[in-house]
């Protein structure tokens, strides 16, 4: 049995925090899904694909460009109009789904291990993310399940928008350090602290 | 000791918080609220700065950032700064503000002695001394003058703040939170608008502050506080004071600066010094008012000579007198208001001199009641003194050489106002004269802007505020939303105003001893400017350059109108026919720091790390950027240098096994049914006759025929393949396939997707190789018969899937281990566990050069195929990207350069980049045949060697030539052979 090492493991725990007074604007949390799945489906295979998704995973229905559908312990993001990207928290989705679509239907890719995520959560996640964000991230341009693929201080980074303050950030694995170190400066000023990691 | 502070009033002071801080050393006193210029007033002091180039002593002469005089060093050490404007700098407790320009004191400076040069300082000085044969005394000369003529000096020490910067949107953005801001910011918001306003000022309200009459029943200063108030209660409205913008973009972008904690005395170390703003609105609001101008007359720049409405707000707003006996200087009827409040204030008004012959008669009887002696069709001709103003010279019109002398400690002038259109110029055509007014107004729009109030020529309040009503209202409906009908705020009306005149300068200006200046921040006189015309400058940005006119840090807010209005009376025209100089970013300065925001020092950039990253470091590791991933270079054992380092590697590998972290090469997954079709495209070699669990070294052309990259490509199933690319290509790459598929050919059913940090990659490498590797893997085969060269399966370690390639670099045995990248250590330290041993870059670009493999150096966009020795590998049978262009006759033309190998002959080592020239006489100089892209020890052959693209290159094998590096001093005799040093056959690859 080999341990799997994370890349924030000893700098983003429960245990850090920089806060002002006895206050953090803004609360990091590792994200850690058990699986992140990408799916490029071909221009006339949406319907079967939305057909077998539903099947397999039990998602109602694809969602619009840059939206985020939910399930039970899933989101499904779609990055673009062939272009999906599923964050579960159980292991193991990708075979699952690679299972389901043949690839005269779709093509399957595990990102598990690729991609690092943050939870950023707390009245102040969005001025912290705003820092680094170039389009508007108000409530009216960029609404809750709004996903949106930008670039944050040179760095790639998937954004997600679950609720008025909660955010999820995913950022090539390589990236998870200088990314994490570039949130906690930008959230500074607010004062943040860790929190557990999240599925 | 002239200005002083009144016993009562000050609308943005509070006489309950007194503060105390320090100019030049000496202990001062002040209020919360005051700037450093009110405080500096109220105690008295007169000089507070020397001028540019003649250090002139110089006093405060305007109250906001047009202040052309006043500028001093803030802090102390490295948190000094430099050339700050005090009529700008907020008061704070314990702050620290020095002279600058100065030496040894500010009262008493020896380097006023250049004022005696004056007379061939003129303009254009450097132009006319240190151009043509007395050039070189420019060298001499330049040290003295540096240090004679300037304004601060920064603080040498890195600077210990931080900063920060955002992106902020808006629907209707207010740049100005005087009374047209606000009054248009409150009608957007009210519209239900997201509204940004913007105030470089500590309290938005402008004028406000010193302003006599009464708004919505409330004086006007309390309608500001409330309208703030108001403002902020509103959900989508986000007030910014302290905060300038400063630069209009297109899109509708402005950039603006937060002045964050400069106005606190103790500055929280979580908040940044400043904070830059990048604004994106959809419809902008210009309410940036206007400023006054001076009139010209000679002796204009004692201290005590300022500007009209500024004495009027260190009053009102401060409750500071300028001065103890004032006398008004100007043409409009604003001046006797002035006149009569300051009087009210408790401040010694001597005289209002009017210009007009007929001036306003109730004013004028008001003033006269007040004991302030009216002179009606009188100009100031002259302000005398020693380093003060003590008296006023005045003249009648009709009879200006006959003067009458005024005790005076201070002259306050106003020529009129300008509108403050810099913003709009930078987003907008060129300003318009409007000889009424004597203004320039804003020229037509070009971004999604609308002015309100003074800086569109509205000067009234009640029109100021209806005026910025209809603004806000107009943008927000323009926006979006539904204007809403709210009357515009409610102040009394004014009175019914005499003409103004447009006064510009004094009779007798420019003549006689007292020098008349009109840029007093770049010591710029009336006949500077007298004298470039004369020269032949006629033109107004021709003036500005000859001159320096209007290019300090207040960019010539208080000399630009005055200087066009002299350059026209010189031109014999209007000054609509001189126009204006440009407007440019930024309209005020603006610190580096607060442009680099954190992107500084470690976090200039960020970094890339592959998975086994600690272990490298842990292992004694040098790291190296490769662009932005962090690579090892060499492993360091104690004592080893960089050499020792990685030829011992080198033979590691060589002799037994070694294992280097590859995991930054680009990976690319390719999926679908047209897979094989699309990768047949994008390489010159064919990649579809490849069958599952193979992989096939292939090359890229970009469409015009050069050389893009190489890699590997490894078929996993029928439709699915590994694509691997160079670290530095690996972003290029998958951008460019992605724009193929998109829109070359969108008829094929092929996705890609990064999987480079999907995937922790190391190679196994050595003729031990195979046993060490065998030991650590299981359900794989990797005898030669199983797994052959160039050979793809997959096998597990544990519980661990991972992809095995029988791929080569270093011209070994060798093995590409692909494992998740969250058990790229697990792998890591089991290869090391079975008698592996780590090597780096260094090592690895050493082998290859050995192995004759090209990498980036060689692959640097100006190479084709033939170039690099792989012509053979372009398929005929199929088209390909670049094909139709690598034919071009320019790239297969004689003496291109081709890939050769060097071989040091003198025991020294070829430097990257030398060049390659014949030996022969008298050399160099001679001309390039080609240059070494890269070069190493062999310890296989035990000489330096080198690779190289040499014109003609494979004619020349076996000749010698000279490896030439002059910038470093180097000539190294090479002789020219093939690039595979080591082993040619490959038959250590297949063992």
């Amino acid at each position: 049995m080999f341990e799997p090492r994370f890349p924030l493991d000893g700098l983003a725990g429960s245990d850090a925090q920089a806060l002002v007074g006895a206050a953090a604007g803004v609360t990091l949390a590792v994200r850690r899904p058990g699986s992140i799945c990408e799916i490029g489906a071909w221009p006339d295979t949406m319907a079967g694909l939305s057909a077998r998704l539903h099947e397999a995973l039990g998602i109602k229905s694809l969602p619009p460009v840059g939206r985020i559908a939910t399930a039970p312990g899933l989101f499904v993001l779609r990055l673009a109009p062939g272009r999906f990207q599923i964050i579960g928290q159980r292991t193991g989705l990708s075979q699952t789904v690679a299972g389901e679509v043949p690839v005269e239907e779709g093509a399957v890719i595990d990102l598990s291990q690729g991609r690092e995520g943050l939870r950023i959560s707390g009245p102040r996640a969005g001025d912290a993310l705003q820092k680094g964000v170039s389009f508007d991230l108000g409530l009216g341009a960029f609404p809750a399940q709004s996903v949106a693929q930008t670039g944050i201080h040179h760095m790639p980074v998937t954004l997600l928008r679950l609720d008025d303050d909660t955010f999820d950030a995913f950022v090539l694995r390589g990236f998870a350090v200088s990314f994490w170190q570039w949130l906690a400066g930008a959230a500074a000023e607010y004062g943040w602290q860790g929190a557990a990691p999240v599925a | 000791m002239s200005g002083y502070r009144l016993p009562a009033g000050g609308t943005l002071i509070d006489r309950d918080q007194p503060i105390t801080f320090r100019f030049d050393g000496r202990r001062m006193s002040g209020y919360a609220g005051d700037t450093l210029a009110s405080a500096l007033l109220a105690g008295g002091t007169r000089i507070v700065a020397r001028s540019f180039k003649y250090h002139r002593p110089r006093g405060i002469f305007s109250c906001g950032p047009e202040e052309p005089n006043a500028l001093v060093t803030i802090g102390e050490g490295a948190r000094s700064t430099p050339n700050t404007k005090a009529t700008v700098t907020e008061l704070h407790d314990g702050l620290v503000a020095a002279s600058q320009n100065r030496w040894p004191s500010l009262r008493f400076d020896l380097m006023a002695a250049t004022g005696l040069f004056a007379p061939v300082l003129s303009a254009g000085f450097y132009y006319k001394t240190f151009m043509g044969p007395t050039r070189g005394a420019w060298h001499l000369y330049e040290r003295f003058i540096r240090r004679a003529a300037g304004l601060g000096r920064p603080a040498g020490q890195p600077d210990p703040d931080h900063y920060g910067t955002s992106h902020l949107f808006c629907d209707v953005l207010v740049v100005g939170g005087g009374a047209s801001g606000l009054s248009a910011a409150l009608a957007a918001a009210r519209c239900g608008a997201r509204v940004v306003l913007c105030d470089d000022g500590g309290e938005p309200g402008g004028s406000l502050f010193s302003q006599a009459r009464t708004i919505d029943g409330v004086p006007a200063h309390d309608w500001a506080r409330a309208t703030v108030q108001a403002l902020s209660a509103f959900p989508d409205v986000r007030v910014m004071p302290r905060t300038t913008v400063w630069g209009y973009y297109d899109g509708n972008v402005l950039a603006a600066l937060e002045r964050v904690t400069d106005h606190l005395a103790q500055k929280p170390a979580h908040l940044p010094r400043e904070h830059h703003w990048t604004i994106q609105a959809t419809e902008v609001v210009l309410a940036t008012g206007a400023t006054e101008w001076p009139i010209l007359f000679g002796g204009n720049d004692l201290p005590g000579v300022m500007l009209a409405g500024a004495v009027h707000r260190y009053a009102q707003g401060y409750g500071v007198a300028a001065g103890r006996r004032v006398v008004l200087f100007g043409g409009h009827d604003g001046l006797y208001e002035t006149a009569l409040e300051l009087a009210g204030a408790g401040v010694g008004i001597a005289a209002v001199v009017d210009p007009r012959k007929s001036p306003p008669d109730d004013l004028a009887t008001d003033c006269r009641d007040a004991g302030i002696a009216v002179h009606a069709a009188s100009a100031v001709v002259r302000a005398s003194g020693r380093g003060r103003v003590r008296a006023v010279e005045i003249a009648s019109l009709d009879a200006p050489d006959r003067t009458e002398r005024i005790v005076a400690d201070t002259c306050a002038t106003s020529g009129g106002w300008m509108p403050s259109i810099q913003l709009h110029s930078q987003a907008g055509g060129r300003p318009v004269y409007d000889c009424d007014s004597g203004m320039f107004l804003p020229g037509a729009p070009r971004e999604r802007w609308r002015s309100a109030g003074a800086c569109r020529g509205v000067m009234a309040l009640p029109d100021c505020l209806a005026d910025g009503a209809a603004a806000g209202r107009d943008a927000a409906a323009a926006a979006g939303f539904v204007a809403d009908d709210a009357a515009p705020p409610a102040t009394e009306q004014t009175r019914q105003a005499r003409p103004p005149l447009v006064f510009r300068e004094s009779p007798g200006a420019g003549r006689g001893r007292a020098k008349t200046f009109v840029d007093l921040q770049n010591d710029v006189t009336l006949s500077d400017i007298q004298l470039a015309h004369r020269e032949g400058f006629r033109t107004a940005e021709h003036v500005k350059r000859y001159t320096t006119l209007g290019m300090g840090t207040d960019q010539g807010r208080t000399s630009n109108l005055p200087a066009l209005a002299v350059l026209a009376g010189l031109r014999g025209t209007g000054i609509a026919e001189v126009g204006t100089t440009s407007y440019r970013a930024p309209s005020v300065p603006v610190t580096l720091g607060a442009l680099a925001g954190p992107r500084t020092g470690a976090h200039l950039r960020p970094v890339r790390r592959t998975p086994m990253h600690d272990r490298h470091i842990a292992a004694g590791a040098e790291m190296v950027a490769a662009g932005l991933w962090m690579r090892p270079r060499a492993y360091f054992l104690p004592d080893e240098t960089l050499d020792d380092a990685y030829v011992r590697e080198m033979r590691l590998v060589r002799e037994r096994v070694g294992i280097a972290d590859v995991s930054t090469l680009g990976k690319i997954d390719v999926q679908g049914p047209d897979a094989a079709t699309f990768l047949d495209r994008i390489y010159v070699n064919t990649i579809s006759t490849l069958p599952a669990g193979r992989a096939r070294y292939g090359v890229m052309l970009r469409d015009d025929g050069f050389v893009f990259d190489d890699g590997t490509c490894w078929r996993l199933s029928q439709t699915r393949f590994l694509v691997t690319t160079t670290t530095a290509n690996a972003g290029p790459v998958m951008q460019w396939l992605e724009f193929l598929l998109d829109t070359a050919w969108p008829e094929l059913r092929v996705h890609l997707a990064s999987v480079t940090d999907q995937w922790a990659g190391i190679a196994v490498s050595g003729p031990l190789s195979r046993a060490v590797l065998g030991r650590v893997i299981e359900g794989v085969d990797l005898m030669n018969d199983a797994l052959p060269h160039m050979g793809v399966r997959e096998a597990m370690m544990g519980d661990v899937p991972v992809m095995v390639a029988r791929l080569s670099f270093s011209g070994e045995l060798a093995y590409e281990v692909f494992a998740p990248a969250h058990h790229g250590v697990a792998v890591w330290d089991a290869l090391l566990d079975e008698g592996a041993a780590p090597y780096g870059l260094e090592a690895l670009g050493a082998l290859r050069i050995e192995k004759g493999h090209i990498a980036g150096s060689e692959i640097d966009g100006r190479t084709t195929l033939s170039d690099l020795g792989l012509a053979r590998m372009a398929s005929s049978k199929k088209d390909f990207i670049g094909n139709a262009m690598m034919a071009r006759e320019a790239l297969a033309a004689p003496g291109r350069p081709a890939l050769v190998g060097l071989v040091s002959q003198n025991g020294r080592p070829v430097r990257i980049g030398a060049q390659l020239v014949e030996d022969g006489p008298g050399m160099p100089p001679a001309r390039s045949l080609g240059h070494v892209t890269a070069t190493t020890w062999s310890p296989t052959l035990e000489r330096y060697i080198a690779l190289a693209l040499l014109s003609d290159g494979r004619q020349r094998h076996g000749t010698r030539l000279i490896a030439a590096d002059p910038v470093r001093g180097a000539q190294v005799p090479v002789d020219v052979r093939d690039a595979h040093f080591y082993d040619p056959e490959g038959k250590r690859l297949h063992v």
